[in-house]
């Protein structure tokens, strides 16, 4: 009997743990090729100035939050090897994190820049948007300094990147509406302008690089439903197609592993598009509705193929805005986290421990 | 900074060897009234004398008198009167407050009677500051004055910018500014800025924390300033200043006896040029210029007193303009943004105090033009927003002593009117240009016995028609006090309101800007104060303490905050609100020290689905006090003062707190005496150790900042 005690208080116990252990073997750093790295979900919270750091392998997973400090309305993130930027928006920095010991520095961009959008050229630059002066600056996110300004085109909002180039989306949006189409600078690997791309679609605001393609959604005109998504060749430097009827104001965009487009519209939800039958999977009429109510602000697809979302509520004081994972088919939530207030854009870091 | 260094070394030199013995600055105040004790009529124009001083008073046709500027201490009072027998009394004047003194004068000679009077506020949360300390202080805005009270943060961007006011840890728009009794609050964003009145307007600022509506009207909810602008005197003044960032200003006034009055006028100017280098960001360390900072001000006044209908009437009138650069934040700049204000105004005030029957009548109008322009901002749309304002208001009220003992011992009621013209740019064309506001009111005090002790009973009502929704608001308020020795306790309930401003409700519709046609009033529908104080003579020290602690919940407070699609609304949010309140003062008489410590704690948090998230709004400190030492040897005087604005939140989260600071100020000046002129040459330091931190996040603060002052005034005479 007394032998058979501990065996049984054990095995409780193990039973107990199991969540916590699965939870913690989820979050378990990732060794390959010789490095240890563990994979991180990056979300940036609008409200609150803050980063909420999520382990991205784990079903329950830790978060961490990340000050970034007093000033600014960040709405966009970028994240490679163990930095994230953050333009700082109407604070004229962009904030390098160091994923790995969590602390900030911010490093100046031109006056009234209006940092918004950024995407990494290679692990040490990352290439900001000044939307209010048309250029863009890269940072050195290792030393933490800012090259000279890169001129561009109109209101360059957000960034991709891919194929070793960063495609940097100019909105046009003068007085902040839309004077016309939008377009597509492209910064080479060399750091410099290697061309840009002539859209027809209006006030581009989010893209994504697959392959020789750049996906790009189309906000439109505020409160006129018009929102497009622009196919656009990388090859050829044209827009191959523009599909409509993606409605009011999306604002995020990417693709899964299934192949579908998904778009995150605010008002509506998660809608998917097929580019081969030309057909909404889930339209802006039935989509997708994470924790059964929009808003949704942001869809990202993690290395494994999970798509997650982002809901910020109504953005009101107290109030944390909620990350949603979904496994395929993408229709139902497997994990909840709750974020800062108003979180508003998603990136993944590989992050090496080393 | 060389030529600053340089003067205030001659000053300082100058000041040491032409010392001489004098009495220091005066801070206190005696009041009374004078009547026949056999008639128990007021007695006019009795002489009142401070002996061994050239201080000196009448009374008016009320039998009221006042003495200004006294310092404190003990004094010998002489009343005189044609008829009567003079009377001479020992007075104990204490710092800052208003020591009562009621005396009544015998037709026949009788012999001299001691008499101790303790001064005493009308409510023990109230600070008042006197034109003699407002002179005392330096102070060069409202603002500054407005700073010296307990439980007051003021916030401002920079130091030439627009600079509001927070009580126990409320939005600038839940307090009421009353100027002459018409609001200073902007109807467009219901917020006032102190900083656009200069000191030299003012007479006396009273503030009063806590919610108010039931004596004072709408948006009174955290609090209330009182704004007394130049009284008439009998007086003679004028004043030099120089400065830092460029500052010079000039000062003077004229006062005579008119009758059983007095007028008195005067104009003010003053200029900063602005200017300073600073680090252009916390994470930035290149300095740059700060530049569009400058400003330029004037004020004029004119004031008149006299008795009229055996009552005493005051007309005032005055003027005050400024222009002033908007240099935005210190990393991003607007260098061509700029304010311009005039702004008029013209009250008259009656007031018969009878034996047992108050009645006063005031009416009061201002009119305003502010012009808001910037022709290339560094983001968003360039703008140029005119806001002409019209106001008139009138005010009725009477008081009835019923008797000194009895459930029901005073009962008083009254009501007011006020008219609003406001033309704005920033407004939409479906605001209202013209409303129509009205209050009634009523109070009544009595008391009960309990436990062999008397409570004092207080109770307050006020109705109040918004102009804009036509809608009906009710607030009350009720108290009851009693005394244990020197010790007094004070437990009271409120309830008030605040409306939405104009710029909530019917603002210009633009980008990322939408109406919440569902906006409601912020309303605390149940503040609970307790309150206590204690005086006493302690050894050689006059010791004061007082501490009050309170919670009152927000319903609905108006917030503007962004949704998902970085749409700005209006929203009403629930708020909790708690905290307390601490003020101590030690006075060694004999030493002329006095040392006060101001100490505030307010938690104000907000509520989600009726938890308390603990999460504190943004930008209220939660921690506030305020310290100063002052020693008056002879014809010197010292002060200094430290104050610490503490932790405080730049989002609606509990992160990137801003970590809280101290900065300190100094003051020294000297008196002299040239024939009937006093002089006084002052030194006034502010940021004394260069402390460049600033309450709100991005405006960049010059550091130390000093100021020469040279005041001269003459006054034989006191008028009531």
């Amino acid at each position: 009997m007394s032998n058979r005690t501990p065996g049984r208080l054990a095995r409780l116990a193990c039973f107990a743990l199991l969540p916590a252990a699965l939870a913690a073997c989820g979050a378990d750093p990732i060794t390959g090729g010789g490095a240890t790295y563990t994979r991180m979900e990056v979300i940036v919270n609008s409200i609150s100035n803050t980063l909420t750091l999520v382990s991205a392998d784990s079903i329950a997973p830790t978060a961490r939050s990340v000050s970034l400090g007093a000033q600014g309305s960040p709405v966009s993130v970028a994240a490679r090897g163990a930095y994230a930027v953050v333009p700082m928006g109407t604070y004229p920095f962009a904030a390098v994190v160091d994923l790995r010991a969590g602390t900030v520095r911010n490093v100046a961009l031109p006056a009234n820049s209006g940092a918004t959008g950024a995407a990494f050229l290679n692990d040490s630059i990352a290439i900001v948007g000044n939307p209010n002066r048309n250029s863009v600056t890269p940072v050195n996110v290792r030393a933490g300094t800012a090259g000279a300004e890169i001129a561009v085109g109109t209101y360059p909002q957000a960034l991709a990147a891919g194929n070793g180039n960063v495609y940097v989306l100019n909105a046009n949006l003068v007085n902040f509406s839309p004077a016309g189409p939008g377009s597509v600078t492209v910064i080479g690997s060399n750091g410099t302008v290697a061309g840009s791309i002539v859209l027809t679609g209006i006030n581009p605001a989010s893209g994504v690089v697959v392959g020789n393609t750049l996906v790009a959604v189309n906000s439109g005109h505020f409160g006129q439903g018009d929102g497009t998504v622009s196919l656009v060749n990388l090859v050829t430097a044209k827009e191959d197609q523009l599909i409509a009827g993606f409605g009011e104001f999306p604002g995020s965009v990417d693709v899964g592993p299934d192949g579908l487009i998904y778009v995150g519209v605010y008002s509506k939800g998660i809608v998917s598009y097929n580019v081969s039958t030309g057909q909404f999977v889930r339209g802006p009429s039935n989509p997708v509705v994470p924790g059964g109510a929009p808003p949704v602000s942001a869809v990202a697809f993690d290395y494994a193929g999970r798509l997650h979302t982002l809901a910020p509520g109504d953005c009101t004081p107290g109030t944390p805005g909620k990350e949603y994972g979904l496994p395929a088919p993408f229709t139902a939530t497997e994990r909840v986290v709750n974020t800062g207030v108003c979180p508003f854009a998603i990136a993944f870091a590989t992050v090496p421990l080393s | 900074m060389a030529g600053p260094r340089i003067l205030f070394l001659l000053l300082l030199g100058m000041m040491w060897f032409g010392a001489s013995p004098l009495l220091a600055q005066f801070p206190g105040e005696l009041a009374g009234t004078v009547t026949d004790a056999a008639t128990r009529a007021p007695v006019e124009a009795a002489s009142i004398d401070l002996a061994g001083t050239p201080v000196a008073a009448r009374t008016d046709a009320s039998g009221a008198f006042r003495l200004r500027g006294l310092e404190p201490g003990e004094y010998r009072v002489t009343v005189r009167r044609a008829g009567y027998a003079a009377r001479e009394l020992p007075v104990t004047v204490r710092n800052g407050a208003t020591a009562r003194l009621d005396v009544a004068l015998h037709p026949v000679p009788l012999a001299l009677q001691a008499l101790r009077v303790t001064a005493a506020a009308a409510d023990p949360a109230a600070t008042t500051v006197s034109r003699e300390q407002i002179e005392a202080s330096g102070a060069r805005t409202a603002a500054d004055v407005v700073e010296r009270a307990g439980g007051v943060v003021v916030r401002g961007t920079g130091p030439t910018g627009p600079r509001t006011v927070s009580i126990r840890g409320s939005a600038a728009d839940e307090v009421l500014v009353l100027v002459d009794g018409a609001p200073l609050n902007d109807p467009v964003t219901g917020e006032a800025d102190l900083g656009a009145v200069p000191a030299a307007s003012v007479e006396r600022v009273t503030v009063l924390p806590g919610a108010r509506t039931a004596r004072y009207g709408p948006r009174a909810q955290a609090g209330v300033v009182l704004v007394e602008t130049r009284a008439a005197r009998a007086r003679q003044a004028a004043e030099l200043s120089a400065g830092s960032l460029g500052e010079w200003s000039g000062r003077g006034e004229v006062g005579a006896a008119l009758g059983p009055g007095a007028w008195s006028a005067g104009a003010h100017l003053r200029r900063i040029g602005g200017g300073f280098d600073y680090a252009r960001d916390v994470s930035d360390p290149t300095v740059v210029r700060r530049a569009n900072d400058d400003l330029d001000e004037w004020s004029a006044f004119g004031a008149v007193q006299s008795t009229v209908a055996g009552g005493e009437l005051r007309l005032r009138g005055g003027w005050d303009a400024l222009d002033r650069g908007l240099p935005g934040l210190g990393h991003t700049p607007s260098p061509r943004a700029r304010e311009e204000m005039g702004r008029g105004r013209a009250s008259l005030a009656w007031r018969r105090a009878g034996a047992r029957t108050t009645v006063a009548v005031a009416a009061s109008g201002a009119a305003q033009r502010v012009r808001f322009s910037d022709p290339a901002p560094p983001f968003g749309l360039p703008y140029d927003d005119t806001t002409r304002v019209r106001t008139g208001t009138a005010r009725v009220d009477a008081d009835r002593l019923l008797g000194e003992t009895g459930l029901l011992r005073s009962v008083g009621g009254g009501a007011e009117a006020g008219v609003q013209r406001v033309e704005a740019g920033a407004l939409s064309s479906t605001a209202p240009r013209t409303r129509w506001d009205f209050g009634a009111f009523g109070h009544a005090g009595g008391g009960v016995a309990l436990g062999g002790r008397d409570v004092a009973l207080g109770a307050e009502a006020r109705a109040d028609r918004d102009g804009v929704t036509r809608d009906w608001f009710l607030s009350r308020a009720l108290s009851a006090a009693a005394a244990f020795g020197p010790l007094r306790v004070q437990l009271a309930n409120r309830s008030s309101f605040t409306p939405p401003s104009l710029g909530d409700q019917f603002f210009r519709e633009g980008v990322g800007v939408v109406p919440n046609p569902d906006l409601r009033p912020e309303r605390v529908p149940s503040e609970w104060e307790a309150s206590a104080q204690y005086g006493a003579t302690l050894g050689p020290a006059d010791v004061s303490l007082a501490a009050s602690a309170f919670t009152g919940d927000v319903k609905g407070m108006i917030v503007w905050l962004p949704d998902f699609a970085f749409r700005w609304s209006p929203r009403n949010l629930d708020v909790a609100r708690r905290g307390a309140d601490a003020r101590a003062e030690i006075g060694l008489p004999a030493a002329r020290l006095r040392v006060t410590g101001a100490w505030t704690a307010a938690r104000v948090t907000w509520v989600r689905d009726g938890e308390d998230t603990g999460i504190q709004v943004a930008y209220r400190p939660e921690h506030a006090g305020l310290f100063t030492a002052r020693w008056s040897p002879g014809a010197w005087r010292a002060e200094a003062a430290a104050r610490y604005t503490g932790l405080r939140y730049p989002v609606p989260d509990r992160a990137n707190a801003l970590p809280g600071f101290w900065s300190a100020e100094l003051a020294v000046s000297r008196e002299w005496r040239l024939g009937r002129w006093h002089a006084v040459t002052a030194v006034d330091v502010d940021r004394l150790f260069d402390e460049t931190q600033s309450l709100i996040a991005g405006y960049p603060e010059p550091g130390r900042r000093i100021r020469f002052d040279l005041r001269l005034s003459r006054a034989d005479l006191h008028q009531p």
